[in-house]
């Protein structure tokens, strides 16, 4: 061998080296199955061939299915795979009718594609002659394939991994050039079982961040709650594609008196877990939610929670209790971003008066509530940082932004949220979002009447005369008779059981709501009244009169309520 | 009338009397910081307030029972011409009062007291103060009004409509000993008390507040029956 011959093989080999090199960073560059396998056709093309189509199982790509490749011995069930991607080096236009990306097609068992998928072996086609040619274009589904493919050299190689087949690759060269020899046989192999280790994984973390997703999507409600006195909005988004799930969560959970607890969190981390313990917590807080406990008290025992499940997973939240009859809600908060009010003139208000506390989880630091003033129209924002989080940017920008975004005067709660998720949650979102935000817009007190009334023998008539007096004043005496009724059969059960005053209040809304509230802890239960049972005949009538009804926890007893509609015409 | 708010006025119901009003006096001192702030818009009582202004010459002398920080109604009537002597028993309140209404004058004083004020009085008003009052004390507490009132004299006052008698509650996060009538045993007991009930209204409030509930406010304008 001459010194020159010597030398054009040692660049040969260099160049060869420098390929593979830059080919594995190109594949090895993404998590993303489809930007895994661009960047195997990038690597391929123009070094190692002049074109190059990767197809993959259809269903690999669906989001339902995700990660499952074919085993050996199942090759029949090998049929729809897409040309997730084309590279070439000819003019662009070239190939894009008759072999365009995107497109699934059946691979017939006798086509290079499909033999290599099932004999898991690279197939060479050093030409592709006349009838050749004819033959593999006359079952393409697009186009003319014949010219395009004519007189090039084929390789086949399949993307296996794992035993698994997951698709395979097509590499065309031009007549001019050599055809593919062995060399280019292994390095293509080579390229191509990377790009299909990456595939594989791609697949897998596909499949974990969609049961991640299907677990977050059932533990959130998927409807917000209709309430007198509060409009409720809220959205939740999962991160980027590439990232996964996260464990935000929000919920609007109604309490006694019109009252409506408004709750956003945030788990920190991501995936299965995160979500998992999304559940716990906002199973946690429903719970102690119906115990009607303050709002501090509430994330007091939430933490009390998170440290006995020993875990160590931290959450934020916050929770405010809406009050639309004081206009008024007590906020307390564990180390969430801070709530935003929105006045109605569209001046957004950070709420940034309330104290940070520290996240659910840490322990030992005390949570402060703060009772903030709620005019009637204003809106209360709550989201997690996802929405205000931006890569290389403070927090502080972030809530500026939501802020100004805010500033929209006159627009709804679902078309704010709209307005938010557009604008903020932006494509290198990593983080996933829980937004929820309520228009607080009050009951007024003309519409509600409250008494306080010593447990006495004669209270349940004065409860029948305070009925039928407001609902005359309100001009709802069609719905008198019953109301009458049900609220003495509330009156007189609490009476039995009482120890202080029981409380009686009337509310109109877009129905008629009744509570009597008494200091007996004790929750009533519905039974079968019998001939001679007295006591259970109260609750089996409101059950069967009322709208609705329940019963409830207060700090300091029980409230037992029923709802009636408003007689038509009725105001 | 004695000054004794007792039938029997041995010393035992007085001390319990006096500790009694000392822990409400002390209550309302806690409340006052945040009182006016949860309870605004008061356009029930102002227009009592107008009621008598309407009523009373220049210069009249009224007396305020529970005068509180002395907003909106000390305030209104000094404003309106009157010569207001406030009575309150909590010293927070009336230091309160003192910097909203300076020209009025003030006595630190319990309802069964109200004998060592120096009556005659064109009018008295007495807003959410008898209120704090239980049942059996209040016809003497109205007694005691009626005395201080000259003849013809007006009072105004307004109560919570309740069916409750002294039983203790959380107000604004503190312990307060409250009372309440229905509307007609309220006008049984002025008429009573010899007063004649001119006109009344019945007002739903919501306080401004989670720390109070709402309520039926009930305002009514008397004069004194001879």
């Amino acid at each position: 061998m001459t010194q020159r011959a010597r030398d054009a093989g040692a660049r040969a080999l260099r160049e060869h080296l420098v390929f593979l090199n830059d080919a594995t960073i190109k594949i090895g560059a993404s998590l993303d199955l489809e930007e895994i396998v661009r960047g195997l056709g990038d690597a391929v093309v123009p070094f190692l061939a002049d074109f190059v189509a990767i197809h993959l199982l259809d269903r690999l790509l669906s989001e339902d299915l995700p990660g499952v490749g074919i085993r050996p011995g199942q090759e029949a069930a090998i049929s729809a795979l897409r040309r997730v991607v084309v590279v070439h080096d000819d003019e662009p236009a070239r190939w894009r009718d008759t072999v365009p990306e995107g497109e699934v097609q059946d691979m017939r068992p006798a086509s290079p594609g499909r033999r290599a998928m099932t004999s898991r072996q690279p197939l060479v086609l050093p030409r592709i002659g006349p009838d050749m040619a004819r033959a593999l274009a006359s079952t393409h589904p697009t186009g003319d394939l014949e010219p395009l493919i004519r007189g090039r050299s084929l390789l086949a190689i399949p993307l296996s991994a794992g035993g698994r087949v997951l698709g395979c690759a097509i590499l065309l060269r031009k007549p001019g050039r050599p055809p593919f020899d062995d060399i280019d046989v292994l390095t293509a192999s080579q390229l191509a079982a990377q790009a299909t280790q990456g595939v594989s994984s791609a697949c897998l973390y596909r499949g974990e961040a969609a049961t991640a997703n299907a677990l977050q999507h059932s533990m959130l409600p998927t409807r917000p709650p209709r309430l007198a006195g509060v409009d409720i909005a809220h959205r939740y988004l999962p991160g980027n594609k590439t990232a996964q799930v996260g464990g935000d969560w929000f919920d609007a959970i109604p309490l006694p008196g019109s009252r409506v607890a408004l709750v956003v969190g945030d788990v920190m981390g991501h995936g299965i877990r995160s979500a998992a313990i999304m559940g716990h917590l906002r199973t946690a807080v429903q719970t102690l939610a119906a115990l009607d406990l303050p709002p501090e008290q509430v994330l007091r025992h939430l933490d009390d929670l998170a440290q006995r499940l020993d875990d160590d997973h931290l959450a934020t939240c916050i929770y405010a209790v809406y009050d639309p009859v004081a206009r008024s809600c007590v906020i307390a908060n564990a180390g969430h971003i801070p709530p935003v009010l929105v006045h109605a003139d569209g001046q957004a208000e950070l709420l940034a008066q309330l104290p940070t506390g520290a996240p659910i989880g840490v322990g030992g630091v005390a949570f402060e509530p703060v009772e903030v003033k709620a005019a009637d129209d204003d809106l209360l924002v709550l989201c997690t940082d996802g929405l205000v989080e931006m890569r290389g940017q403070d927090i502080e920008s972030g809530l500026a932004a939501l802020c100004e975004n805010l500033a929209a005067p006159g627009v709804t709660p679902d078309g704010l949220c709209d307005i938010l998720m557009r604008t903020l949650h932006t494509r290198d979102r990593e983080d996933d979002v829980a937004l929820l935000i309520a228009r607080l817009r009050g009951i007024p007190s003309a519409d509600i009447a409250q008494w306080l009334l010593d447990p006495r023998p004669t209270t349940p008539r004065l409860v029948r005369r305070l009925v039928r007096r407001t609902l005359a004043e309100w001009g709802l005496s069609d719905c008198a008779d019953v109301t009458e009724l049900l609220a003495s059969e509330l009156a007189t059960n609490a009476v039995r059981h009482a120890s202080r005053p029981i409380g009686l209040r009337l509310m109109r809304t877009d129905s008629l709501l009744c509570e009597v509230s008494d200091d007996y802890h004790h929750l009533p239960t519905l039974r079968p009244a019998t001939d001679t049972d007295e006591a259970g005949r109260g609750l089996n009538l409101v059950s069967r009169l009322a709208r609705r009804w329940g019963a409830n926890r207060t700090s300091d007893g029980k409230v037992v309520w029923f709802e009636q509609a408003l007689p038509p015409g009725g105001e | 009338m004695t000054g004794e708010a007792f039938d029997r006025a041995d010393s035992d119901d007085l001390a319990a009397w006096s500790g009694r009003e000392a822990g409400q006096a002390a209550a309302y001192d806690r409340i006052c910081d945040r009182y006016d702030e949860a309870f605004p818009h008061k356009e029930g009582q102002l227009a009592c307030g107008e009621w008598l202004l309407g009523r009373l010459p220049s210069g009249a002398r009224v007396l305020d029972v529970g005068c509180g920080t002395g907003l909106p109604t000390a305030r209104q009537l000094i404003s309106g011409g009157c010569a207001v002597t406030c009575v309150d028993i909590s010293p927070v309140m009336l230091e309160r009062a003192r910097g909203h209404v300076p020209e009025a004058s003030f006595m630190e004083l319990d309802v069964t007291d109200l004998h060592r004020v120096p009556g005659p009085y064109d009018a008295v008003v007495a807003f959410f103060s008898l209120l704090n009052l239980p049942r059996k004390v209040m016809p003497r507490a109205l007694g005691l009004i009626h005395d201080v009132l000259a003849p013809g004299g007006l009072f105004s006052l307004a109560m919570v409509e309740a069916d409750v008698d002294d039983v203790p509650i959380s107000f604004l996060g503190s312990r307060v000993l409250v009372t309440g009538y229905m509307r007609d045993e309220l006008r049984s007991a002025l008429c009573g008390a010899r007063f004649s009930v001119e006109s009344e209204t019945a007002i739903p409030y919501a306080p401004a507040s989670t720390a109070a509930g709402p309520e039926i406010q009930l305002f009514m304008n008397c004069r004194r029956l001879e």
